[in-house]
């Protein structure tokens, strides 16, 4: 299931980002699937990018209100809002394990060999104070003299952006290397420093800066894809919590917000199948391959 | 603690309460034309965005 799951995380790096004719056309992909809601971070500033970041836009809409409501037209973010919503209260946080591009890269990044260690869970709050903050209140509230925000996430904390978008776009144009200031070297250190982390901690900026996770999160008890847990058939052995990425208490919050539901406690570790996944009511139980020795060194999510 | 049946059935029913929403979200959106407009951003490049300018 892993193998899968790590498939299909490729699947959507390419479906999202599938426009690989732009060092021919130097510049990024301007066809009509740009219409479409990517389901995880994916900046659509990437040269590659085929569809449009929730975040990126919402902010967008938001920093621009005043101005597009002066002149006549309701553009609030209902359709990118709607777009979010549908994708959360039907998959949650299940697009965070199986189709995000920056989860992916954090994934393989935690492979390398090194000292692991775990995330302050007080840490886990900062997502959801940048979901307001950097992407609802500030553009919004923030504004110029024309009345313009600034898109506050992008602009100052997204390394996707930075990744897919701010280096590829300086080595394809030189034209515009001398903007590049204080600016984007503050950007480079905020990428660097996350790559880093993700180095030693797993998935550390889904676990406490990403907006997107944050609001997929508060679908996690809701959404259509659920984890259900029988404590009947638990033996606690603890197998559940030593291979998840995320350090959840499974047994104790199987729809927890944190949880990406890349379902290795149910296909990895559970011997006794008191886990099983639950879509719109209908269980599925997953027997795993090969259960999780007690000795396992707890390499994913090190405890905080 | 094990949550009772009663609890467990309003659980199910959100998820089509909340994709009823969000459905009305999204159409309201299409209809007053938010897509065209989401469409003409993502077609440019934001360099602010991106740390640039």
């Amino acid at each position: 299931m892993e193998t899968l799951r790590k498939w299909i995380q490729v699947l959507w790096f390419f479906l999202t980002n599938g426009f690989w004719g732009f060092p021919v056309s130097g510049t990024l992909y301007q066809g009509p699937l740009k219409v479409l809601c990517s389901p995880g971070l994916n900046c659509y500033s990437c040269p590659a990018a085929t569809t449009f970041c929730p975040i990126g836009s919402l902010q967008q809409l938001l920093m621009g209100v005043r101005l597009s409501l002066q002149a006549g037209q309701i553009y609030v973010g209902t359709y990118v809002l709607g777009c979010m919503g549908l994708l959360g209260a039907l998959f949650g946080r299940f697009i965070c394990g199986w189709a995000c591009p920056f989860g992916l890269l954090q994934e393989w990044l935690h492979r390398i060999p090194s000292p692991k260690y775990g995330v302050p869970r007080v840490l886990r709050w900062g997502k959801y104070l940048v979901l307001l903050l950097m992407v609802v209140v500030l553009p919004l509230v923030v504004v110029d003299s024309f009345g313009m925000g600034k898109p506050w996430f992008c602009k100052f904390l997204c390394p996707a952006g930075t990744l897919e978008a701010g280096v590829p776009m300086l080595l394809l144009s030189p034209d515009l290397r001398p903007a590049a200031g204080l600016l984007y070297l503050h950007k480079l250190i905020v990428l660097v420093a996350v790559l880093l982390w993700s180095v030693v901690s797993s998935r550390p900026f889904c676990r406490t800066l990403c907006p997107l996770g944050a609001f997929y999160g508060l679908f996690n008890r809701f959404s259509l894809i659920q984890l259900k847990f029988n404590a009947d058939t638990c033996t606690k052995c603890g197998a559940c919590r030593r291979v998840c990425p995320v350090d959840i208490r499974v047994e104790q919050t199987p729809n927890s917000a944190e949880c990406i539901r890349c379902l290795r406690c149910c296909t990895e570790a559970c011997p006794t199948g008191a886990l099983t996944l639950d879509i719109a009511g209908f269980g599925v139980r997953m027997t795993p391959s090969a259960p999780a020795s007690s000795d396992e060194p707890m390499q994913q999510g090190a405890r905080s | 603690m094990p949550l009772s049946t009663e609890t467990t059935d309003r659980l199910r029913r959100t998820p089509l309460g909340l994709l009823i929403v969000f459905l009305t979200l999204f159409l309201l959106g299409v209809a007053l034309d938010e897509p065209l407009r989401v469409l003409e951003q993502a077609r440019s490049i934001c360099l602010e965005c991106i740390g640039i300018g």
